[in-house]
């Protein structure tokens, strides 16, 4: 079974999203690119199941992130604390002005549930529907909701005291934000 | 002056003109302080991905879609 030049272009469309979703699952780039070339691996040997007129995106992170579960289980079992092992090797993010503001969230992101900061990533960054998210996490569309939210809401907790220093360059919601606390 | 409840921060703010906290400047409730932080790591967050979708291919992905591509053509033919 081999891809059309169709299938292929699409999923050389989606690396770069796949790269992102496995890099936010894993925190770990070699990691993730290996995740990414065992997805592709799969979906290339089944490439009759994809069907067509769906999302390749979509179907692409199904595959890798059923690849990176059984990984991590299999590493739970090897590990006492896997997410303490990646968060060692973190990813570097290109130096800008939001540094600090990256540094606080991926540090916030990292203690979240890995099902929780999976919807969130597919929802809120790679703005996947509830539906599509819900399929590719084999989950219902309401658990992905509530997912999501308890995502937000510890996120929100989380990166609330650095939120009110600095909400940007709006010095209206700036002050009034440090009269609020 | 204080016609309300002395315990409500909120009306303090408004109304207690004798000692003006930043000057005329509209108060966040609770509620609107939680939608500016969650605002901003929504940004925050498409930002940093982003900063990921950006980031060049590594050449041994790319090399292994070349090989799977030229192997499953060459089957065919």
């Amino acid at each position: 079974m081999t891809a059309t030049p169709e299938v292929r272009d699409a999923m050389l469309a989606a690396i770069p999203s796949l790269r992102a979703f496995a890099i936010s699952l894993t925190y770990n780039v070699d990691t993730a690119d290996d995740l990414v070339q065992e997805a592709i691996l799969r979906a290339w040997t089944n490439i009759e199941r994809f069907e067509p007129g769906t999302s390749m995106n979509a179907w692409l992170f199904t595959i890798l992130r059923n690849a990176f579960y059984s990984q991590y289980r299999k590493a739970r079992r090897e590990v006492e604390d896997p997410s303490g092992a990646y968060a060692d090797r973190l990813v570097t993010i290109p130096e800008q002005d939001s540094r600090c503001d990256f540094e606080d969230l991926r540090t916030a992101l990292v203690k979240l549930p890995v099902d929780q900061r999976e919807a969130l990533i597919l929802i809120a960054a790679e703005g996947l529907s509830y539906e599509e998210t819900a399929e590719v996490c084999g989950v219902a569309v309401g658990t992905v909701k509530s997912r999501v939210h308890r995502a937000r809401e510890r996120l929100g907790q989380l990166l609330a005291i650095h939120g009110a220093e600095d909400l940007g360059p709006d010095g209206v919601t700036q002050a009034a934000l440090q009269s609020a606390f | 002056m204080l016609a309300f409840d002395d315990d409500d921060p909120d009306a303090a703010i408004w109304l207690d003109t004798d000692q003006p906290r930043c000057g005329t400047l509209p108060h966040l409730s609770e509620p609107k302080l939680a939608q500016a932080v969650r605002d901003r790591i929504g940004r925050n967050l498409r930002a940093m991905y982003g900063d990921l979708l950006r980031e060049p291919v590594p050449d041994r992905i790319l090399d292994l879609i070349t090989h799977l591509d030229r192997r499953g053509r060459g089957t065919i033919h």
